[in-house]
């Protein structure tokens, strides 16, 4: 990851939730633009200053992305969900990297438009450290693109630069096929993403946090 | 679920940094629902197959000492 740029916003539970929704980000004031010179990133943090509320040691969220108003979610088709999971029995445990729900490659390449970070995202604590919280990573290369083809709904997810559908999605996009398009942020017609802890809720103190990185090409 | 239990969601907009927390409507509350038994459904298969890799190493580990490997040469594969 390069430097952060800015962030786009941070907020800090008052009650414990069931699922955190973040939309609209296509108003946000991040870049959305169909070409670039420069790379660039995005990296939610979660931090919970305890562990979710289901007091079970195997705990999972889900991630799934949505139109900018957050009214509709993808259901199926690629990169549509990912979860992360730890069985933390003691401290200074990561989280598992095993039991992600992946789908398609995130092996980069200069033909490769993008790249999901750290399977699902990367512990940076746990309730022994006194936070119990991970972090998710996303980012796409700049130069070396051919025209990526965009599909609704899709973000984080990875496929090769050519005029394929439901392939090379870089950040929250929605709405209908737009094919061979350079696209770079958060796409004109924005896009939403949610987290859900299964059978559990975030705990109060949580904090989640967004920010856009820079990067330099191929890193 | 008695109606008492029923979730409640956090939703921030990031263009504008307004923040809502509301009760979950009957629609994301099914989809949580469902949610939560695919990860049970999910969880119990991906135990499963752990389980018998987990068997299965120990069974070729078996194998292995049999033929004569000592356990750091087995460890060492």
């Amino acid at each position: 990851m390069g430097q952060p740029l800015k962030q786009f916003f941070t907020s800090t539970l008052t009650s414990p939730v069931s699922e955190l929704k973040i939309v609209n980000l296509n108003a946000s004031g991040n870049r959305s633009t169909n070409s670039g010179t420069e790379g660039m990133a995005f990296r939610t943090e979660v931090m919970m200053p305890q562990r979710l509320t289901n007091g079970n040691y195997i705990e999972e969220i889900s991630m799934r992305l949505g139109d900018n108003g957050g009214n509709n979610w993808q259901t199926g088709g690629q990169y549509m969900r990912r979860y992360n999971r730890y069985a933390h029995t003691s401290a200074n445990q990561t989280w598992s990297t095993n039991d992600v729900n992946w789908s398609g490659s995130y092996t980069y390449s200069s033909a490769t438009v993008g790249r999901f970070v750290g399977a699902a995202g990367n512990a940076v604590g746990d309730e022994y450290d006194g936070v119990n919280s991970f972090v998710i990573d996303w980012y796409a290369p700049t130069t070396q693109m051919g025209p990526v083809a965009i599909y609704w709904g899709g973000g984080m997810s990875v496929g090769s630069a050519t005029n394929q559908t439901t392939e090379g999605e870089i950040g929250f996009y929605s709405g209908s096929s737009r094919t061979t398009t350079y696209c770079y942020g958060f796409g004109s017609n924005g896009g939403s993403f949610k987290l859900y802890p299964a059978s559990s809720n975030f705990p109060i103190g949580t904090q989640i946090t967004m920010y856009e990185f820079t990067r330099a090409n191929n890193e | 679920m008695a109606e008492e239990t029923r979730p409640t969601i956090f939703i921030v907009n990031a263009a504008t940094g307004e923040e809502i927390t509301r009760p979950v409507t009957d629609e994301e509350w099914d989809e949580m629902k469902r949610t939560d038994a695919l990860t049970v459904e999910t969880r119990a298969a991906e135990e499963a197959i752990e389980a018998q890799r987990a068997a299965d190493k120990a069974s070729g580990d078996a194998k292995l000492k049999a033929l004569g490997l000592t356990d750091d040469e087995i460890a060492a594969r």
